[in-house]
């Protein structure tokens, strides 16, 4: 289906930078992702898990929003004259360490996380397109630094995301050690 | 009255009492509840909502800009 202009952006913004993510890491050999920097680091299969898992929860997170919405009576249509979706505004206020317990396994094999890693997508897909039929405004959820989020700046808050772990990625790529093969 | 949890590194479940607020499991798992995003079968569950006997929660990771 075709998207309003503001949320294909969007949509676009997530596909090229999921798509440098699955360059760096499709191919790879099991040693080369299991490998990390240092003990504390994690390797590039952690890195694809966390990001796939952490998708999975936006997707969760559209589903809880919208049906809520729909339930109370306040869904309401993507205007037509939303030109542009809000912003984000990430600063240093917004990292925090994730607690272990919700940190990426490690040793799964590189070949199951890059298919759940692309099936994800591809779910995620009929989410962008269920918030482009919505006005995503009213659907806040807070986030524990950025404070209330609409379900756009969720979705844009993923993009961010893989942005900052494709970073993470390559430099794991290209620490000292890092397996040939 | 238990509801599961499952955690990762190592993975493994948790029971604990259910008939109380999502963010007093966490809390008693020692987990900050702004930490992470709750999961009860196939919904996404607030902070504030109850856990009932048999509940099985999983925990995501909330997206930051920052490193991992």
């Amino acid at each position: 289906m075709a998207l309003p202009e503001p949320v294909e952006r969007l949509w676009r913004d997530l596909e090229s930078v999921r798509a440098e993510v699955l360059r760096e890491a499709d191919g790879l050999s099991q040693a080369q992702a299991d490998w990390k920097p240092g003990e504390k680091d994690w390797s590039v299969g952690e890195i694809v898990h966390h990001l796939t898992i952490a998708e999975v929860a936006t997707g969760k997170l559209t589903t809880k929003l919208t049906r809520e919405a729909e339930a109370a009576g306040a869904l309401k249509p993507f205007p037509a004259d939303l030109r542009e979706l809000r912003g984000i505004a990430i600063d240093s206020a917004s990292r925090a360490e994730a607690p272990p317990v919700v940190w990426p396994e490690a040793g799964k094999p590189i070949a199951t996380l890059v298919a759940d890693m692309k099936a994800t997508r591809e779910r995620s897909r009929q989410s962008i397109e269920k918030l482009g039929t919505v006005d995503p405004r009213p659907l806040v959820f807070k986030h524990f630094a950025l404070g209330d989020l609409d379900l756009a700046q969720w979705w844009q808050l993923q993009a961010n995301h893989d942005a900052t772990h494709l970073r993470q990625i390559r430099a794991v790529k290209a620490a000292p050690g890092f397996p040939k093969a | 009255m238990s509801v599961k949890v499952v955690l990762r590194n190592p993975r493994r479940e948790v029971e604990v009492a259910a008939g109380r607020r999502v963010k007093d499991v966490l809390v008693e798992l020692e987990i900050i509840p702004e930490s992470v995003l709750v999961i009860r079968g196939d919904e996404l569950v607030t902070a504030d909502q109850m856990v009932r006997d048999d509940d099985v929660l999983e925990l995501r990771p909330v997206m930051s800009g920052g490193r991992a």
